[in-house]
């Protein structure tokens, strides 16, 4: 029987919903973009999906880390699904920017060859 | 409780020698926590060399790009590592290790990073004009 988690600091939870928020609202303003350049016939490049894939993981895993302060302080539990989530979406944000960066000069944005 | 705590450290479980070893590399083989927080290090650390050897071959521009991309790597990377030293110090020690200062400063800090990290991303994914054709193989 896993006891109820201790009531963390409001200031950590407002911290964390931050973070959460930053992500969450990246994330739809990405898919509308996606959405609207898909609508003007306007293909975008793989970059562009892996960086809303990455950010779909990273959502995932800030959504869970709301509660690490609680969890954490009361249990002990380190919460492997928030670190994992995290690993596979800055994977996939980090690939997206290393393509941004090596593939164009910097400041031009993504480049076709 | 012990029972649910013993699912996340099973330190009693693992040779001495692979416990060390984990020690010895900064990967805590008891609670696998910080494992993931490894690698995330580990990749700030190669985005940031890309980051870096990029700059060195085209220089610095005016809307700096490269070196505010670098800045919100940076931040990230603080963030992650104070959070892997929280996870390595619950991991190595006896008692669970969790500051809430610590915890406000890693998300601030990773607040800060990936906001610009972010904006940088966006602006210049959104400059770029893609081609309105499909590339052809001609």
């Amino acid at each position: 029987m896993i006891p109820t988690p201790a009531a963390a600091p409001l200031l950590n939870i407002v911290f964390h919903g931050a973070v959460f928020l930053l992500v969450l609202s990246t994330f739809v303003v990405a898919l509308v973009v996606w959405f609207r350049r898909k609508k003007q016939g306007i293909p975008m490049g793989e970059s562009w999906k892996l960086f809303v894939l990455g950010l779909f993981f990273y959502m995932v895993s800030e959504f869970s880390d709301l509660f690490t302060p609680s969890l954490r302080a009361s249990l002990g539990m380190h919460n492997y699904f928030t670190e994992f989530a995290l690993l596979v979406g800055l994977a996939f944000i980090f690939i997206a920017m290393r393509r941004l960066v090596v593939s164009s000069p910097p400041g031009q944005g993504e480049m076709k060859p | 409780m012990e029972q649910f705590l013993s699912i996340f450290f099973f330190i009693d479980k693992l040779p001495s020698w692979v416990l060390e070893a984990g020690r010895i590399w900064g990967i805590d083989m008891a609670c696998l926590c910080a494992l993931p927080n490894f690698f995330n290090l580990i990749l700030h650390f190669i985005i940031g060399a890309i980051i870096v050897m990029t700059i060195m071959q085209y220089g610095v521009r005016k809307d700096f790009f490269l070196p505010l991309l670098l800045l919100g790597i940076t931040l990230s990377g603080v963030s992650k590592f104070i959070d892997w030293i929280q996870n390595m110090l619950t991991a190595t020690g006896n008692t669970v290790f969790f500051s809430y200062n610590l915890d406000l400063l890693v998300e601030a800090l990773q607040f800060i990073g990936i906001a610009i990290i972010f904006y940088y991303i966006f602006k210049s994914f959104v400059r770029s004009k893609p081609s309105l054709t499909k590339p052809s193989n001609l």
